[in-house]
């Protein structure tokens, strides 16, 4: 085939993503941009205009920079604990051999399928006061614990949510690397454990970036889990903008909010990418 | 440095047998093929001498000490593998020098080690480079140049010519024999490719079935193969089954071979390489088969004569020097079998040397 046919043939089949994407995603993010500018007219909702007013109250009130700190901590600390539970998990499924595998790896990725109201059922039963966890607890008697409606609740039915997202890349990673490169590494003289750290985690960067990446979208995207688990208690910058969005109804602020913490994101996930590289490239110098 | 020594060693998976209890005894200094078709337990075998599968039954010694219980990174083999197994993410000389740095060398004499064995391999100068910007030959040879870097007591190598194409592999093969004078280790390697193993190996176990069918030196194993299927395995060999009578072999029809009897009377087979058999001359000393011509097949540097025996059996026969005029194109063409003086359908008397022949026992399921 020639070259320009080639590319209008290939055109022509990324047209409908790329107008879908401009239509749905581009437009919406440009207008957020331009709405967080505008001013805040109570009972007018907004008026057009150009004001850096709600970038400025959101960056530099205590109140607001006390909830940015929370939420770069949760995220932080959700993506972390999901990275760790995740990899270990998707290495297994990838390398164990047993019957019933397929099984396993289902009822994995059953998050995956269950309905949203469900799993906050199913959190709440877990982590009242009153609920299974702190039964158990009391029955072999430990001191209860507040889960519900506090951080460690939130980062907890966060990471359940997160693991099956961050799994599916991290499958795929670990089975990119085959067992051979595992089994020279130890004929050469390393450890199970420094075969996996000198072989297998490196070869996961990507695997690992593109879980981190999910992971933290769904913190920072996910307000329904924070609101139902974590009540007005746990008051993460999602859960802060839709409330400005459906009670305060300042939008414009809600929108300079949304900006604001998609930059700070783009800017943490800059800043773990490149420590990623420098540790990969710092393990197998 | 070491030999190597199995007693007993078994691999099952489930109720099903990978390799059958195995006794061997690799020498130090040498080069053992493990030779089969695949499924044959070959493979096996090697993991379980790396420590990469765990023995069912036995015990597997290196230098005299037990190695049965260790992991591999304790038992000091350099293992080169099929797929090389190269770290992408690391140079060459990172790849080469990992094993070093394992055995926490320092930086300088890490380094000096890894560029004198990419030395021995001729690929000093693509240290730098990463495996994915290498051929498969210099991946193959950095992948060798890391197993001996560790200077290990055993070389495994599993079909570590495979992925190469055939010319390729036979200069590898020439630097592998190369390598293996050079540096005095013992090399154990396993291969499917009988040529490869005939051309490497100071000794060879042909292994079929989980089970170790003869081990011997290459020129042993070819001109006195223990069974029909070793005889087979390794080049080509006329197979004749028959029945060795108090007074000497016939065949199935009952037509006498003049074969002294070497053993037990029985079904029996006779197994004669068809570089071995010629056309009877007049007067011909050796022992006789009266047949006709079935087939000639012209094969470039020689002529394969078909020759259908009394009793059924077709046998080959090289024939060397016989000039070929004309075209070949047909494989039975006229100017083919004209060159030689026959055609298809005409009686023909072959001969070989009673030396030349080797009795086997009868082989019911290959025959």
């Amino acid at each position: 085939m020639t070259g320009p046919r080639r590319s209008t043939l290939a055109l022509s089949a990324l047209a409908p993503g790329l107008l879908f994407l401009a239509v749905f995603f581009v437009l919406p993010v440009l207008m957020l941009v331009q709405i967080s500018t505008w001013t805040f007219e109570p009972g007018a909702l907004m008026r057009p205009g150009f004001t850096p007013a709600h970038y400025v109250a959101f960056l530099t009130d205590p109140f607001y920079l006390r909830k940015l700190a929370l939420t770069a901590r949760v995220a932080l600390v959700v993506t972390c604990i999901t990275l760790v539970l995740s990899l270990p998990l998707a290495y297994w499924l990838v390398r164990a051999r047993f019957a019933g595998k397929g099984l396993v790896l289902g009822l994995v990725l059953s998050p995956l399928l269950t309905n949203f109201v469900v799993l906050v059922f199913a959190w709440i039963v877990l982590m009242g006061d009153n609920g299974a966890i702190n039964q158990t607890l009391k029955a072999v008697g430990l001191p209860a614990l507040k889960l519900l409606y506090s951080e460690t609740g939130v980062v907890i039915a966060l990471v359940h949510i997160s693991i099956p997202y961050a799994l599916i890349p991290l499958i795929a990673a670990v089975s990119q690397v085959g067992d051979d490169l595992e089994a020279a590494a130890m004929s050469l003289g390393a450890s199970p454990w420094r075969a996996f750290f000198a072989v297998v985690l490196p070869l996961c960067g990507p695997g690992l970036g593109a879980a981190a990446f999910v992971t933290a979208s769904i913190v920072l995207s996910g307000f329904a889990f924070a609101l139902f688990v974590g009540g007005d208690s746990v008051l993460i910058v999602p859960l802060l903008i839709w409330q400005q969005v459906s009670k305060t109804l300042n939008w414009p602020l809600a929108a300079a909010m949304s900006v604001a913490s998609l930059g700070i994101m783009l800017a943490m996930l800059a800043l773990g990418m490149w420590l990623a590289r420098l540790l990969g490239r710092r393990i197998a110098a | 440095m070491a030999e190597v020594s199995l007693s007993g060693v078994a691999k099952s998976y489930g109720r099903s047998a990978a390799l059958l209890p195995t006794d061997l005894q690799i020498r130090d200094g040498e080069f053992f093929t493990l030779l089969g078709p695949s499924g044959s337990g070959k493979t096996t075998l090697l993991r379980m001498i790396g420590g990469f599968v765990e023995p069912s039954a036995g015990r597997i010694e290196i230098g005299g000490r037990d190695v049965t219980d260790l992991p591999p990174h304790r038992r000091n083999l350099g293992v080169v593998f099929q797929s090389y197994a190269l770290f992408p993410h690391m140079t060459v000389a990172g790849n080469v020098a990992f094993g070093l740095k394992m055995r926490a060398m320092s930086a300088p004499e890490r380094d000096r080690r890894a560029l004198a064995a990419l030395d021995l391999v001729g690929l000093a100068d693509l240290a730098g480079r990463y495996p994915s910007q290498l051929s498969g030959g210099q991946q193959q040879r950095v992948a060798l140049a890391r197993a001996m870097a560790i200077e290990p007591d055993v070389m495994l190598l599993d079909e570590p010519l495979g992925a190469l194409d055939l010319a390729l592999r036979k200069r590898m093969q020439r630097e592998l024999r190369d390598l293996h004078r050079k540096l005095g280790r013992t090399f154990i390697y396993v291969t499917h490719d009988q040529d490869e193993a005939l051309t490497l190996s100071d000794r060879i176990a042909v292994l079929a079935d989980g089970v170790i069918q003869q081990v011997d030196t290459p020129e042993a194993l070819y001109d006195r193969p223990a069974s029909a299927f070793v005889a087979r395995f390794l080049g080509d060999s006329n197979i004749v089954t028959g029945t060795m009578a108090p007074d000497g072999f016939r065949l199935s029809d009952g037509t006498p071979v003049a074969i002294p009897p070497g053993r037990a009377s029985g079904p029996a087979s006779l197994a004669i390489r068809p570089e071995r058999l010629r056309l009877a001359t007049p007067g011909d000393p050796g022992v006789r088969l009266a047949g006709t011509v079935s087939a000639l097949t012209f094969r470039g540097a020689f002529l394969t004569l078909s020759a259908r025996l009394a009793g059924g059996p077709e046998i080959d026969v090289t024939l060397l020097g016989m000039p070929v005029r004309g075209s070949v194109g047909g494989s039975v063409g006229g100017s083919v079998g004209g060159s030689v003086g026959l055609s298809v359908g005409d009686a023909v008397t072959l001969a070989f040397d009673a030396a030349d022949a080797r009795l086997l026992p009868a082989e019911a399921a290959l025959a």
